[in-house]
């Protein structure tokens, strides 16, 4: 399990990103209200790549890592690590603390 | 960010490869070649990086690098491409997919990583590199032209996925041309290709280098998803 500050960090980058990529989200709600894919998800497939493209290279360059987020484990998992802001940012961090060799 | 427009060669130590990447130096672009050897050739606006497309590891290093060297890519020429003359039957497994590994993997992981370095200025010029031997279907290249095949489907549906990005994918289809693709493979063969032809006589580099220029011009934004034969198969 990566820790909480980790998740935190990355959830404030994939919301920072989402604003970047000019996708707006609805005021007032948390990382884990946010979907992504989905129901009321504020991306579209368009969008959706670019910023899944762009939190891997933010998140590459802020922790010196070489994560892939599309990444054979992400495709076979039951629910999707994309569903929302809160379950990419978990996923994320596992994959960073895997990367640093964290592994459990 | 270099205000330069950015070029990526792959296969750039010989060959169309060396041409193109000489080509757009001259024109005042940075280009970067990638290849698995050093070339015994250098220029002041050619960079050259050591790594094998058919490789991911290579392949997102080469990128990478790219992207923080110069911040930009404009351009991704696929121009690496190995082939193999023989009959399917005596064709041994290894070889078909070394071909298949460089000239459809190859293309799909460059194309891949370009297209991210690009979409990020919602500005990019992907050209692949096909042959007349697909429309032709010549027998004794069948590993060589089903990797093209291969690549024209990925120049197809790629240009669709990555056209909101501002990015255009085409290929080139290339006649036989006077390089060292074609060293080995019998006079008689080629001949017989050449008649097949439209235009029969063998490939000029400046065929393949104009081909290039235009689908990369900055006119060309609306032409995508296309395959252009030289030659007239």
């Amino acid at each position: 399990m990566p820790s909480q500050t980790l998740v935190n960090e990355i959830a404030q980058l994939a919301l920072k990103n989402l604003d970047a990529e000019g996708i707006k989200t609805p005021e007032g709600k948390g990382p884990d209200t946010i979907r992504l894919i989905g129901a009321d998800a504020v991306c579209d497939s368009t969008s959706l790549v670019a910023f899944l493209v762009g939190l891997e290279d933010q998140v590459n360059e802020q922790f010196g890592t070489q994560i892939v987020l599309l990444d054979d484990r992400a495709m076979s998992q039951k629910h999707s690590p994309f569903r929302s802001v809160a379950s990419v940012a978990e996923f994320t961090a596992t994959l960073v603390e895997e990367a640093r060799g964290g592994a459990s | 960010m270099t205000d330069e427009r950015v070029i990526l060669v792959t296969g750039a130590r010989k060959g169309v490869g060396k041409a193109l990447a000489l080509h757009y130096a001259r024109e005042g672009a940075r280009v970067v070649g990638l290849s698995r050897t050093e070339p015994d050739w250098t220029d002041e606006r050619v960079e050259h990086l050591l790594g094998d497309v058919s490789k991911e590891d290579d392949v997102v290093r080469a990128i990478s690098h790219v992207k923080a060297r110069y911040g930009r890519l404009d351009v991704a020429l696929n121009n690496a491409g190995i082939a193999s003359m023989n009959h399917a039957l005596l064709m041994p497994g290894r070889t078909a997919q070394r071909i298949v590994d460089t000239n459809f993997m190859g293309t799909y992981l460059v194309c891949r990583e370009a297209a991210r370095v690009m979409m990020r200025r919602k500005f990019g010029r992907i050209v692949n590199f096909s042959t007349v031997a697909v429309p032709l279907g010549l027998e004794g290249e069948l590993a060589y032209a089903a990797s093209k095949s291969a690549v024209e489907s990925l120049t197809r549906i790629l240009a669709k996925e990555v056209a909101t990005y501002g990015i255009t994918v085409n290929a080139v289809g290339l006649t036989p041309t006077d390089t060292d693709l074609i060293k080995n493979v019998p006079k008689e063969k080629i001949d017989g290709i050449l008649r097949r032809l439209a235009i029969g006589r063998l490939g000029t580099i400046e065929d393949a280098l104009w081909a290039v220029d235009f689908f990369i011009s900055g006119n060309s934004g609306y032409i995508t998803g296309q395959t252009l034969y030289l030659g007239g198969p």
